[in-house]
């Protein structure tokens, strides 16, 4: 028995190692190609697009670690003797000679498996291994690796080369509380602006809030922001209630056939509050000078009694100074004593001008609400970063509101007064005022259907215009739904429709 | 019990095996010109002890074949030419009455030509079932019953039998039970032209070859029991199991065609005939185990006479072969 030749079990060990070269080789030959292509479009991505750069950096860091631990898998994964038997019957052309080798035990025949055994190792020990069973490595696999390393060295460089970028923001709590304390900063810059009290006062019962912010998770900030929201939305609905705009029209009729009291009534109908004030206090002084007489159509039936309404109205809202002043007025018209009408008058250019800086602490309330709105349902977003309570308090201009100003949760209900100089222009005018455009479908069959159809036809054109017009961001919510509601209105019925 | 003696001398005794094998070739290509793998492989199923259905048009040599290896195995050799009246009795004997000669009587037992060690059945497919039928037990179980008396045939027993596919007026086909227990159906082609002309040339001259015992029966059944020691490695194994399988249309590994012609597959018998042929064939081919390429050397003798086609198969002049060459391919695809 030649026993000089190494044992089964040793070419076993010498076919297992060649399986995993092979597969070491197959394997290194797609990642290659792979990983160059994807090199080249990243260098080429890279040099292009500079804000790419980290971002197919890390691509292709991937992809390299993907490619190592495939080729480690290839590496490790255990050969079975089975399989190396069968390699080695392939490679030599032994028809299932290891593979009998490998399996049979001496059970089977212990001289006859010696003998298989003995055979094999004679047969495998004269051939050539290296010839009959090589190792082919891919074709130009030395070039494409060189490659792969010269793109990964270029890609590297051009990483190198740029300029430090901003640190990845983190898109976590701190990133939103970022956010809010910019929010707060522009109130606080705001209150100085303004040195509106209130305003300070507010941001001095939010300094705890704004301690705590750097600590809160992203849950309790939501809260936190809510809490807040409901104490502003309180705020500016008792600015609301003092800002006597419900009532001002009432006022405006009330002394608007006064001789004299005109501008007063134009204000008031404006709701520029501010100017009301003035022009009161102007009339009071004018009424408590010497000589003076009561003016004419201040003692007339219709002034009394839209007087005595101007006050009930004013009672009724809680604004009693205000009430108190207008029938004072009214009572000092009716003793034709214009000292007592000028006390009225005095006593409501207090209540204006107090009710003035309602209506401007409302305003400045709706802002902040939205302002809140914004950070609450899209926390980093930009829209919600841009909306500066600075700004659009340096902006303001006379004492409307601003068309946009205000944002109300519920938009089912009326579109927003639009009192403000600047956006009237934009969003006033009448239904049928401007150009339009009338179309009359007529059939020459009595019956329903032909209409209908051209109706329908008619209607999903004017449908693609209605959802353009309600995807508009630049109309008010309220016009938009308005503008919904309309089409769904005259929206054609689905089923057949009776002669 | 298999015997397991030293090395040197297995060697020696497959050495004797391939040496007999070939003198025994030799011998009979003295008479039968060309037929090379059908003399081997009649010689093969000899050493496993089986019967071989021998399918061919006359005049092929079939019949010079079995003589042949009779007279070289010194073997007894018994010849039937089945036809449709033969009787079972005609076949394996009957019990007559013999006068003693001293005025009594008495039933002994005559008999038929199935007492031999090797019986030619001509034209088997021309017996009616009844006739065929009686072949059964001697062929499966090397005895015959007659009177209730069971009577063991002699050792070996072959039945080399053969049919002619020509001739389907008044024959009767073999049921698939006794094609069951054929272990090779060989088919007989012709022969080449230079074979042709070597038959030409032997056989029209004045001295016809003869045919000299080289050995004896009791030899073949040596060289069929060492071969029955040849290991088989369990992969090899499941390669049989798995190729009989793929001849069944319900398993899951069959191909298409034979879910669409075959009727039923092939028995384990096939199997066992299949492994057992490998074996004689590893050890002509000088080796230690049974490889895949010997199964698949004796697969198609040892299957194409019990994968039974439908219909359809005829039909669309689907042949046995061609099937089980498909299945060949398919199942060699999975060995490695």
């Amino acid at each position: 028995m030649p026993e000089s030749h190494p044992g089964l079990e040793e070419y076993l060990a010498t076919a297992r190692r060649r399986i995993r070269l092979q597969r070491l080789a197959q394997l290194s030959g797609g990642l290659l190609r792979g990983l160059g292509v994807l090199l080249i479009i990243a260098v080429g991505g890279a040099w292009l697009f500079p804000q790419a750069a980290v971002a197919l950096s890390i691509l292709v860091a991937l992809a390299f670690a993907g490619a190592l631990a495939a080729l480690i898998v290839a590496a490790v994964r255990p050969v079975g003797d089975l399989q190396a038997a069968r390699a080695i019957d392939a490679h030599f052309g032994l028809p299932d000679q290891a593979l009998s080798a490998s399996e049979l035990t001496p059970e089977a025949g212990e001289n006859w498996v010696r003998l298989l055994r003995a055979d094999t190792q004679t047969r495998l020990a004269n051939l050539d291994w290296n010839t009959r069973w090589p190792v082919v490595w891919p074709k130009y696999s030395a070039a494409a690796g060189a490659a792969v390393l010269l793109l990964s060295a270029l890609l590297a460089v051009r990483l190198g080369v740029l300029p430090p970028s901003a640190p990845v923001a983190d898109s976590g709590p701190n990133e939103k509380a970022a956010l809010v304390e910019e929010l707060l900063a522009d109130w606080e810059k705001a209150a100085e602006l303004t040195r509106d009290p209130e305003l300070r006062e507010l941001l001095a019962e939010l300094q705890p809030l704004r301690d705590e912010l750097p600590k809160m998770n992203e849950r309790e900030m939501f809260l936190a922001l809510s809490k807040l929201e409901n104490k502003l939305e309180a705020l500016r609905d008792a600015a609301a209630r003092d800002s006597l705009e419900s009532v001002a029209g009432d006022m405006a009729s009330a002394v608007e056939n006064i001789e004299g009291l005109g501008p007063l009534a134009d204000a008031l109908r404006r709701r520029e509050l501010e100017r009301a004030a003035e022009l009161a206090e102007k009339a009071a002084e004018k009424l408590a000078r010497k000589g003076a007489e009561v003016p004419a159509g201040a003692d007339s039936a219709a002034t009394r009694q839209k007087m005595a309404r101007a006050a009930e109205k004013l009672s009724e809202s809680g604004q009693e100074s205000a009430a108190s002043a207008i029938q004072q007025t009214g009572e000092g018209a009716r003793r034709k004593d214009p000292s007592q009408m000028a006390q009225g008058m005095k006593q409501l250019a207090q209540s204006l001008a107090k009710a003035a800086q309602s209506q401007s602490a409302k305003a400045r309330l709706g802002l902040q609400l939205a302002q809140l709105g914004q950070c609450k349902n899209g926390m980093g977003n930009e829209e919600g970063a841009g909306l500066s309570l600075t700004v659009k308090l340096s902006e303001q201009k006379g004492q409307g509101r601003g068309a946009g100003s205000e944002i109300d949760p519920d938009r089912e209900k009326d579109p927003t007064d639009l009192g403000s100089e600047r956006s009237l222009e934009g969003l006033a005018g009448l239904a049928g005022e401007g150009e339009s455009e009338v179309e009359t479908l007529s059939s020459e069959t009595p019956g329903s259907e032909a209409p209908r159809e051209e109706r329908n036809a008619q209607f999903a054109k004017y449908e693609k215009l209605s959802q353009q017009a309600i995807a508009d961001e630049n109309l008010p919510p309220a016009y938009r739904e308005a503008i919904r509601k309309y089409f769904e209105a005259i929206r054609p019925a689905a089923g057949p429709v009776d002669p | 019990m298999s015997e397991n003696p030293p090395p040197d001398e297995l060697q020696a005794r497959l050495q004797e095996f391939r040496s007999r094998f070939e003198q025994l070739k030799a011998e009979v290509q003295k008479a039968v010109i060309g037929q090379e793998d059908i003399i081997e492989k009649t010689v093969i199923a000899m050493i496993a002890g089986g019967h071989v259905l021998l399918e061919g048009v006359p005049g092929l040599g079939k019949t010079l074949l079995v003589r042949s290896l009779a007279g070289a195995l010194h073997l007894s050799f018994q010849r039937v030419q089945f036809t449709p009246d033969l009787m079972p009795a005609d076949l394996i004997g009957t019990k007559i009455l013999v006068d003693d000669g001293h005025g009594h009587s008495r039933f002994e037992f005559a008999p038929g030509p199935v007492f031999c060690n090797l019986l030619l059945g001509d034209e088997i497919n021309r017996a009616t079932p009844k006739t065929q039928s009686a072949l059964l037990e001697a062929m499966q179980e090397q005895s015959v019953t007659v009177g209730g008396e069971t009577r063991q045939l002699k050792k070996p027993f072959f039945v080399l039998a053969t049919q002619n596919p020509l001739e389907m007026e008044g024959t009767y086909p073999l049921p698939e039970a006794q094609l069951d227990r054929f272990f090779f159906k060989i088919t007989v082609n012709y022969p080449s032209a230079e074979d042709f002309e070597r038959i030409l040339d032997v056989t029209t001259s004045r001295d016809l070859p003869t045919v000299q015992p080289v050995f004896d029966g009791a030899r073949l059944v040596e060289m069929g029991a060492l071969a029955r020691d040849v290991p088989v490695a369990p992969t090899i194994r499941q390669r049989v199991v798995r190729l009989i399988m793929a001849t069944h249309p319900e398993t899951e590994h069959a191909i298409d065609a034979v879910r669409r012609y075959v009727r039923y597959g092939a028995s384990p018998r096939a199997g066992q005939a299949c492994l057992l042929a490998a074996k004689i064939r590893a050890i002509l081919q000088g080796r230690f185990h049974v490889a895949g390429e010997d199964i698949l050397a004796v697969a198609l003798p040892v299957l194409r006479h019990r994968v039974m086609l439908s219909f359809e198969a005829q039909a669309d002049g689907v042949s046995a072969d061609a099937l089980l060459n498909q299945i060949f391919e398919a199942e060699k695809k999975t060995w490695n």
